[in-house]
């Protein structure tokens, strides 16, 4: 058995033990034959919804990562986790303020995330086409991702004045996967799917520019085509991962960084055992964010920083004590 | 035997033109020499014919037009080997010189990938360092392995900027002995170099630029000669001034 392959069986065991965990463990009786079912479903379809937004934003991290030859960088550089998230308070929003609409309740939200990734993605690609500089690109993202924080705030301080709508837009601001269930996750997989293997496809090429984009070119990469395809997936995976989870603090950042030094650089090795590795971090902090004893359930974005952080900060002391370069 | 022909290769900057009409003819087996003063437009003549910069003029290799190629087909003709890499990812040796095959589309596991990379770090003496980090390598094993990611695109012309810059003498002439032997196996290349005395050692021809112009293009021995540096460099060329040295010759 190679290296890798060893490294994918392990992530493949600790993800299985989490969600099987995540199923056992919980509010209500599995003993209870009547309620055996339904309980099983919910949290059924609360893993699968943890495993896609976790293995969306640690693979949209590693692609970011690859693109900005930072390993500092998470999937929000580009703007479209605060345009998704805002587009899902715009939603709720929408739903509160112009009552019906034609599309399902549950999926709501979902749609406006999509929307909102994708209006943030347009704006940043339309200035792709302007210009060849990666700086550019990384201070659109910035100002994107700031001007659409500022307003997801806006709608935040706006929504208080009905006391359901402001918990339910804190509630999506801070991450959870309270109201998640099968429409949602049928949703969002095969849009998690398709990116996550045209993330993969794109890995080689994203080795080479580790290199820089000028001996990239120089060995046959068409620099801007890659560029524009990581901005778009790692988008689509983005949009999925807020459509079903709403905003997760440092899943995107920790989980590449914790990966490569058992994966490699490599991104065709790397991305599968992020991918995996991030599923099992966000489906494990699910069931802390469930069963930590408190009034309420934990916002998972809560929990996710509060787990993410220091694990990152390890990492980084870890990383600068063996003076060991990473990318 | 392949052959690099640059023709009318003019480049502008900010409006402002920094290569003027530079032409010449590199044939299979020879090493021609980019000569000149800081800013004179060396690398930029590079860039231009790699096709990493914007430029005018036709860069032909075995005459076939490279702007008629795709940016793969184009790196299987001409490859280019960096002074210094960007790269800061601890990448190992193996994985950075298989970069090389990507012009192949091969995916770089396949087993003629797998040859040309092992032929590849054979020809620049790289086996025993195939495992360890790119990062962890000295300046001239770094080069070597750009030389040899450069060669894993089986691309007949090579370009070189300034391989030497950073190395120590035994280092630099390591690496002459190398491109050398790259030649002698039928390969073009063109090497940007600061010093005269390598230039005048190891090129067969040479270019002279001063301020994007070319101003001499010949055999080495007359283009680094009393006149065209006096004219180029403002300086006294000094015959038999520097001291000079050799690789141990090898039982």
């Amino acid at each position: 058995m190679t290296r890798a392959a060893g490294l994918y069986l392990a992530l493949a065991v600790l993800l299985a033990g989490v969600c099987v965990a995540s199923l056992l463990v919980g509010r209500g009786d599995l003993g209870d034959a009547d309620l055996r079912s339904t309980l099983l479903e919910l949290r059924g379809a609360r893993v699968a919804a943890a495993f896609l937004a976790g293995a969306s934003l640690s693979v949209g991290g590693a692609l970011v990562q690859g693109l900005f030859r930072n390993p500092l960088a998470s999937p929000s550089i580009l703007g479209t986790t605060a345009g998704a998230s805002l587009g899902g308070e715009l939603a709720l929003l929408g739903a509160e303020v112009f009552g019906g609409v034609a599309i399902a309740p549950e999926l709501l939200v979902p749609f406006g995330c999509l929307i909102g990734a994708f209006g943030s993605l347009a704006i940043l690609l339309l200035l792709l086409r302007r210009t060849e500089d990666l700086l550019v690109l990384l201070l659109t993202g910035f100002i994107l991702n700031s001007l659409f924080l500022a307003i997801g705030s806006l709608l935040v301080s706006i929504a208080q004045e009905r006391w359901e709508l402001g918990r339910a837009v804190i509630s999506f601001a801070l991450g959870s996967l309270g109201g998640v269930g099968t429409p949602q996750v049928l949703f969002a997989l095969p849009l998690v799917a398709v990116a996550l293997v045209a993330g993969w496809l794109w890995g080689r090429p994203l080795d080479l520019m580790l290199s820089g984009e000028r001996e990239a070119q120089s060995l046959g990469v068409e620099v801007l085509v890659v560029r524009w395809w990581t901005v778009v997936w790692t988008s689509v995976l983005v949009a999925a991962a807020v459509s079903l989870s709403g905003s997760l603090a440092f899943v995107g950042l920790v989980v590449p960084h914790a990966m490569r030094p058992f994966a490699g650089i490599a991104h065709r090795k790397l991305i599968p055992a992020v991918a995996l590795c991030g599923g099992a971090f966000v489906v494990g902090c699910d069931l802390l964010a469930r069963t930590i004893p408190s009034r309420g359930e934990i916002p998972l974005g809560v929990v996710t920083a509060l787990v993410g952080a220091p694990i990152f900060l390890w990492l980084l002391v870890r990383d600068r004590s063996l003076g060991g370069a990473r990318a | 035997m392949p052959d690099l022909r640059v023709e009318g290769m003019s480049v502008e900057r900010g409006g402002r033109r920094v290569l003027h009409d530079v032409g010449f003819v590199v044939d299979g087996g020879e090493i021609l020499g980019v000569l000149g003063p800081n800013g004179a437009g060396k690398s930029t003549l590079l860039d231009a014919v790699v096709g990493t910069l914007g430029a005018s003029g036709a860069v032909l290799v075995d005459d076939v037009d490279l702007r008629t190629l795709s940016p793969r087909e184009r790196a299987r003709r001409i490859a280019y080997v960096p002074q210094r890499s960007e790269l800061r990812a601890a990448l190992r040796v193996e994985e950075v010189v298989a970069h090389g095959r990507y012009a192949h589309g091969t995916g770089g596991s396949s087993k003629a990938d797998q040859e040309a990379v092992a032929q590849a770090l054979a020809e620049t003496e790289l086996e025993t360092l195939r495992a360890r980090s790119f990062v962890a390598l000295s300046v001239g094993e770094q080069q070597r392995v750009l030389v040899a990611r450069a060669l894993c695109t089986e691309a007949p012309v090579m370009l070189l900027d300034e391989p030497t810059a950073a190395l120590d003498v035994r280092q630099a002439l390591t690496t002459f002995a190398l491109l050398r032997r790259l030649a002698d196996a039928g390969r073009a290349l063109v090497v940007v170099l600061h010093s005269l005395d390598h230039a005048r050692r190891f090129t067969d021809r040479a270019l002279l630029l001063r301020e994007g112009h070319p101003v001499r293009l010949g055999p080495s021995g007359e283009v680094v000669a009393p006149g065209p540096v006096r004219e180029v460099y403002g300086v006294e060329l000094v015959e038999g001034g520097a001291l000079g040295f050799d690789l141990p010759e090898t039982p």
